[in-house]
């Protein structure tokens, strides 16, 4: 059961990052900072099934969180951050078609690394 | 357009993304910090009576802290909108270091030699991934309101 809720908090953490990085990117680039600005981006989130589906997928990797926590050490919580980081860099490269070069992987390495140390 | 104005372009783009982060990273510290404090006062009390869970969902520092990370997954989202996944997830982790920090200082929480390791690492990984350019992927042209 608690590697059923690490593979749950894993993909639908990667799946939620990746669905909202495409939906905001369809909506174009934020220009204005203002807080009336931030409500206008609330409304066209809900106009926005892909970004819905990204929030909905992060809210069920955070209830998995929950539940994983209620039986399980914090340091089971590790092994699906690491995956998730590993995941998404790989799903930035091949789907987002992001420019993912050596000095990210080893940004993504290190904070993975750190991440362990910090829970342990 | 001449090329003095389109680097001008690109650094007014590059100074508002970093703005973001920067509210990015601060919003999910003080909202965590807020919301972990808030819930360490509540928590004395285990308790089978629902009142005691809407007493929590009462608590200033519970309902401070769920406002400023309300705030938080909105700003996240505008960040996304326009810097890649790959830059935004190494760069934001400087949280947990802040987050760390904080706990020690004003919550008094413990940091071993190890957890004061992963702060240097993930600090490593976070200068690291601010080196390289925040933008690689196509965006849509923003849309006339």
């Amino acid at each position: 059961m608690k590697w059923v809720l690490v593979a749950i908090i894993a993909l639908c953490n990667t799946a939620g990052d990746v669905l909202n990085t495409a939906g905001m990117k369809r909506m174009g680039a934020v220009e204005d900072l203002s807080p009336r600005s931030f409500l206008r981006i609330c409304a066209k989130i809900s106009r926005s099934p892909m970004v819905l589906a990204g929030l909905a997928a992060l809210a069920v990797s955070f209830f998995a969180l929950l539940s994983l926590l209620s039986i399980a050490a914090v340091s089971f919580a590790i092994p699906a951050t690491a995956a998730s980081y590993l995941l998404e860099t790989l799903l930035a490269k091949y789907v987002l078609k992001e420019d993912v070069r050596a000095r990210r992987w080893a940004a993504a390495a290190l904070v993975v690394t750190g991440v362990v140390l910090l829970r342990w | 357009m001449n090329s003095s104005q389109r680097n001008t372009q690109i650094a007014v783009f590059d100074r508002k993304t970093q703005l973001l982060t920067a509210m990015v990273v601060i919003t999910n510290v003080i909202g965590n910090v807020c919301l972990s404090h808030g819930m360490q006062e509540v928590g004395r009390t285990v308790s089978a009576s629902p009142a005691d869970y809407v007493r929590a969902l009462i608590n200033p520092w519970v309902v401070g802290g769920t406002c400023v990370l309300v705030i938080w997954m909105i700003s996240d989202l505008a960040l996304l909108s326009r810097a890649d996944l790959s830059f935004v997830l190494p760069v934001t982790a400087s949280a947990y270091v802040l987050i760390a920090i904080v706990g020690h200082f004003l919550l008094g929480e413990q940091i071993s030699w190890v957890r004061w390791l992963g702060i240097v690492v993930i600090t490593l990984g976070v200068i690291l991934a601010e080196e390289t350019p925040s933008l690689t992927a196509e965006t849509a042209p923003e849309q006339p309101e």
